[in-house]
């Protein structure tokens, strides 16, 4: 007699399924999160109280960081140039002749330079950005370069340049130090703009959310109109499956109570359109974690990819300009927008970008997979060189830029320097967090 | 890519070897694939593409022809519509049959041209990308150590040559290599040399298994089951279908493959099954899987990136927005008829509590089927396979 499957087995079977990420994190129906979160869906939490109410009158800016300084109420946004930016056109050195002899197509004259310090400036769509003053940090790399972007993301999105465990990504780790003392009344301390779960969020506390933006929360927390009882009946049992253990009913949890905090302090915002946002893509995207810090719920770090695909390997010298335009309107508009919520003192923006481009040009116009890039610092008090500038003429044996700082000392800098938690307990502690501050 | 209920249960008396052999030998039912024109509208390919797998003849095939399309990807971002097409013809003819001319075929592809910047590439500097990802991706893998920058620069002078000239590919010799160059320590000179180069490299087998296997199933693979299928792709000189139906008939699926979250296509399609009805392409854009339009050459994201809050709440404004128009149900049992189009046999007690009580909480039968839909659309289960 032929044993018989289940049904179950022969779905399985017959939408022959996709598997699961190498990365081990497979989160199968039956294995529940390690730390359930208090009370049914809608219960047991409480939104903090906002820290301040929107439509306030900017307050001035903050002009240098104080290192005393209280850091309990500082916000970050970590900028993501997915491709891999090249810093020689980002922060331009143009006082350096080697740096012209490299490009024989995608150099940037000096007179279109935003000049800096007198030898290096910025691309000339980088605007905003230079009025406001920036940090610029060169060097930034692996001491072991890879020219593949993906095990360069990884090797970022984990924070540890030997991916020794990719259960959580670096943010996810500072998410869960944030979290005031184990508290669960907070939906999540870190967000990633996105709609899939972003490996830069795991989190081994659950403290973390992936939502693309406002759209995405009116089914579930939406306002209901009096007679509409369709749409209340649907958000009762969106809730009611919440409630389970499993991971899909956490997550949609997890999304519901974001949900509630956000759409019980308003999300009609039509002044945002004055602040020169793109009005999708990455200015949404910002235009978003504005309004997420100004709800004071609980996130303190967001998580964003700009729009652009950096990988520029042939058009370059036409593609490049539009990222940083794409970069600096959108980072000048939120800047705005921060300001008249009075959170000017409070955000701080930096960039991260898997790797930097081949020093020198192929014969399409673009440049293949480098190493080193430079990265920026955007708010209160950022300013100046802050990392050692990689030699343009002692390269390494592909030819590409020598890292003068891992990237690890980078992203650790920021973390103790802004946010005050010692980099030590995100990253490896034998690299020493860089002075950025 | 996602079952009917009448497919699945007239598997009822089957085995699971039966199920498989089923499936596999189904053949690609042949639809119609249009011929767009330069210019054409770029939600075109995509379209036709859902509408395809839509279909109630689309099998197994359809799913080989999904896992080619994210493995050796390309985009409508950079290829026009009419590239995509022809691209695509290429997929569906060699899905089970012979990578090695699968893979010859797709380097000199319009479309590959132009996703990884092939046209135009020059020997003397030559464009990298493509000479990279064919190793890293497609063939060797970059944990196998197989190569190194030394060999993508090679790759990719061997490579050059070739650009996109209207609607022709074209060869020009004076941009291409003109001697030999040393590439995964052999001597290679053009295209075909690098292609055979890199399948007969030995880390080609078990990286092009490792792929499979982790489309089809997930979860760790066995060194020694990893060397067992990559033999038996080498012994059938890289043709595809004798090792896909061995990683189907894997001895260790007792219960079948194991669950994992289900991706936004399959969702979406399974969506569609359920309303009995289509949705737009822009809307699987939004849900992040539009056909023929994958995020980056890696193809699209591993499983446990689609379980997400935000992946969920942006399906449950979906569900409801497209449940309006559904057929009226059953009413003598509307909860297990909707159960029943959604493919769900095994749901759990909460899930049937909920949905009882969805049934009861609203009068007119319209609002009824329209909510059981939504809801079904929206419980644990449906976004698990």
């Amino acid at each position: 007699m032929t044993p018989k499957m289940s049904r179950r087995e022969m779905i399985a079977w017959l939408a022959a399924a996709t598997g699961a990420a190498t990365t081990g994190s497979v989160l199968l129906l039956d294995r529940p999160r390690s730390e359930p979160l208090g009370g049914a869906a809608n219960g047991g939490r409480r939104a903090t109280t906002p820290a301040s109410a929107p439509g306030t009158a900017a307050a001035p800016q903050a002009v240098g960081v104080d290192p005393t300084a209280d850091t309990s109420d500082r916000l970050l946004v970590v900028v993501e140039l997915s491709g891999g930016n090249d810093g020689l056109s980002t922060a331009v050195p143009y006082g350096s002749g080697a740096y012209y002899d490299l490009r024989d197509h995608t150099a940037i004259a000096e007179a279109d330079v935003l000049d800096l310090d007198g030898s290096i400036g910025l691309h000339p769509n980088l605007v905003g950005l230079h009025e406001r003053g920036v940090g610029i940090v060169e060097g930034i790399g692996s001491m072991q370069p890879d020219g593949s972007h993906f095990e360069m993301q990884q090797r970022w999105w984990a924070g540890d340049s030997d991916l020794a465990d990719t259960t959580t990504g670096w943010i996810g780790r500072l998410a869960d130090t944030l979290r005031p003392g184990g508290d669960t009344t907070t939906a999540a301390t870190a967000l990633s703009v996105a709609r899939g779960a972003h490996p830069i969020i795991r989190s081994a506390t659950g403290s973390t959310i992936s939502m693309p933006g406002t759209d995405a929360l009116g089914a579930v927390a939406g306002a209901i109109e009096d007679d509409d009882r369709m749409r209340w009946v649907y958000q009762r049992a969106l809730r009611q499956f919440a409630a389970g253990a499993t991971p899909v009913s956490t997550a949609m949890s997890d999304g519901i109570a974001f949900a509630d905090q956000m759409v019980a302090l308003g999300l009609d915002d039509e002044s945002a359109t004055e602040l020169g946002y793109d009005e999708w893509g990455f200015g949404a995207s910002l235009q978003f974690a504005a309004a997420v810090f100004d709800g004071g719920v609980g996130v303190r770090v967001v998580h964003v990819e700009t729009e652009g695909d950096y990988d520029t390997h042939e058009g370059h010298a036409y593609r490049h300009p539009e990222l940083m335009r794409e970069l600096d309107t959108n980072i000048s508009a939120f800047h705005r927008d921060l300001e008249r919520r009075g959170l000017g003192d409070r955000v701080m923006v930096m960039t991260t970008s898997e790797f930097g481009r081949t020093a020198l040009e192929n014969a399409s116009g673009g440049l293949d997979h480098g190493t080193a890039s430079t990265m920026l610092l955007s708010g209160p008090g950022a300013s100046g060189r802050l990392g050692e500038a990689p030699s343009l003429t002692r390269r390494d044996d592909n030819d590409d830029l020598v890292a003068t700082a891992p990237f690890e000392a980078y992203l650790g800098g920021v973390v103790e320097g802004w946010m005050g938690v010692p980099s030590s307990e995100i990253f490896d502690p034998s690299i020493a967090p860089m002075p950025l501050f | 890519m996602a079952p009917t209920p009448e497919l699945v249960e007239s598997f009822d008396d089957a085995s699971p070897g039966e199920l498989v052999e089923s499936m596999i030998s189904r053949p690609d039912f042949g639809p119609t694939i249009p011929d767009l024109e330069e210019g054409s509208d770029f939600a075109g390919p995509s379209e036709w593409w859902m509408s395809t797998m839509h279909d109630d003849r689309a099998g197994f095939h359809e799913r080989m022809v999904w896992f080619w399309h994210g493995h050796l990807t390309s985009s409508i971002d950079k290829a026009s519509a009419p590239m995509m097409i022809l691209q695509h013809r290429l997929l569906r003819e060699h899905a089970l049959g012979d990578f090695r001319t699968l893979l010859r075929q797709i380097t000199l592809d319009p479309a590959m041209l132009r996703w990884l910047d092939g046209d135009g590439s020059e020997a003397q500097a030559p464009n990298e990308n493509f000479s990279r990802e064919l190793m890293e991706l497609f063939t060797l893998g970059r944990h196998s150590g197989a190569y190194t920058e030394d060999d993508v620069v090679a790759g990719a002078r061997a490579l050059a040559g070739y650009w996109i000239d209207g609607d022709r590919l074209v060869f020009e010799a004076p941009r291409a290599l003109r001697r030999d160059v040393t590439y995964l320590g052999t001597r290679v000179r053009d295209v075909d040399d690098v292609i055979d180069t890199v399948c007969d490299h030995p880390a080609c087998a078990p990286h092009l298994v490792g792929r499979l296997y982790d489309h089809f199933v997930g979860g760790d693979l066995a060194p020694s089951r990893l060397g067992e299928l990559s033999q038996v792709l080498v012994e059938n000189d890289l043709q595809i279908e004798p090792v896909v139906r061995e990683i189907l008939l894997d001895p260790s699926f007792v219960d079948g493959p194991p669950p994992r979250p289900r991706a936004a296509i399959e969702w979406a399609l399974a969506f569609e099954r359920l309303i009995g009805d289509r949705l737009d392409v822009w809307t699987v854009q939004a849900l992040g899987q539009m056909p023929m339009q994958p995020p980056n050459v890696a193809g699209w994201p591993g499983t446990d990136r689609w379980l997400s809050s935000g992946m969920l709440l942006t399906k449950g404004e979906i569900a409801l927005d497209h449940s309006w128009d559904v057929e009226t149900l059953d009413e003598t049992d509307p909860v297990s008829d909707v159960l029943r189009r959604a493919v769900l046999y095994e749901v759990s007690d909460d899930t049937l509590t909920t949905l009882d009580e969805v049934a009861r909480s609203v009068d007119g039968r319209r609002e009824r089927a329209t909510l059981l839909h939504a809801a079904v659309a929206m419980c644990p289960e449906f976004s698990t396979i």
